[in-house]
């Protein structure tokens, strides 16, 4: 239980860190869009961003010695 | 301890070397460039326990999703910053504004258009100020960093971008030469961009 609440907590904070680092990012994309609609857009872009990073799971990624391994394999 | 540490630079170039394609795939690259991610891979190789190696691998995998995570955002933010767009458009145009039909509450006046019932626009009820660069500006970041700019700069700025002058023009109106409007105009933007990089 401890344990689910402190992931939940590492998991928001990297959350923040992204939405920030995106922040020009997303402003960059609110040019292309209606002057009163921006507000709006950029919120729902932001409240988008947070429900897919909490639902999906960024997870099977390739091994990394397979990696490293799998070109050399290749030229052969 | 020296002889060790010169045979530990040739194992590591070795390696280096015969895995040279490999390590030039970006995603590896990139996790390389990290010092401490590079460390544990080097201890790897030099102490080739399954340990040493499981660190990397737990690190890379760590790398990996943080990667697919910043791509995932990337194409999220372009994607749906378009379809929102599409779908204002959509709606504006199905659901028209329109003020011209009869209507209930107004009996008085039903049948007539809405354009005959007011009174004629005079020009005079618009805003006629001049056109202010600070009255524009909708990022507030870039507001304070406009902020910053000497009174020169903010003026030789709001010439170019606002009233579309061009360098030469603008050295006109303020007596000076091209070439020193054009370095007000540089060090300007340089003063913004370090404002807003900070």
């Amino acid at each position: 239980m401890m344990d689910e609440t402190a992931n939940i907590k590492i998991k928001k904070k990297e959350i923040e860190q992204l939405l920030k680092d995106f922040d020009l990012k997303i402003k960059k994309c609110l040019n292309q869009t209606n002057s009163s609609e921006r507000e709006d857009l950029s919120q729902e872009i932001k409240l988008k961003i947070i429900e897919k990073l909490m639902s999906i799971e960024f997870d099977d990624s390739p091994s990394f010695w397979e990696l490293v391994d799998r070109v050399e394999t290749k030229k052969k | 301890m020296e002889y060790s540490s010169i045979n530990d630079k040739e194992i590591l170039t070795n390696f280096l070397d015969k895995h040279k394609l490999s390590l030039d795939n970006p995603l590896v690259k990139g996790f390389l460039k990290d010092q401490t991610n590079f460390e544990l891979f080097k201890t790897a190789i030099l102490v080739p326990t399954k340990e040493n190696k499981e660190l990397v691998e737990k690190s890379f995998g760590k790398h990996c999703r943080y990667v697919r995570k910043i791509k995932y955002i990337d194409s999220l933010i372009r994607f749906y910053s378009i379809d929102f767009d599409k779908k204002i458009r959509k709606n504006n145009s199905r659901h028209l504004l329109i003020l011209d039909s009869k209507s209930i509450y107004l009996n008085a006046e039903e049948g007539q258009l809405l354009e005959n019932r007011m009174s004629p626009i005079i020009e005079e009820d618009y805003y006629q100020g001049e056109i202010d660069m600070k009255n524009e500006i909708t990022n507030s970041n870039l507001f304070k960093a406009l902020e910053s700019l000497t009174k020169k700069q903010a003026l030789i700025l709001e010439l170019f971008y606002f009233k579309k002058l061009s360098i030469h023009e603008i050295a006109i109106a303020l007596d000076s030469s091209p070439q020193n409007i054009s370095n007000i105009h540089r060090r300007a933007i340089f003063n913004l961009k370090k404002k807003l990089i900070n």
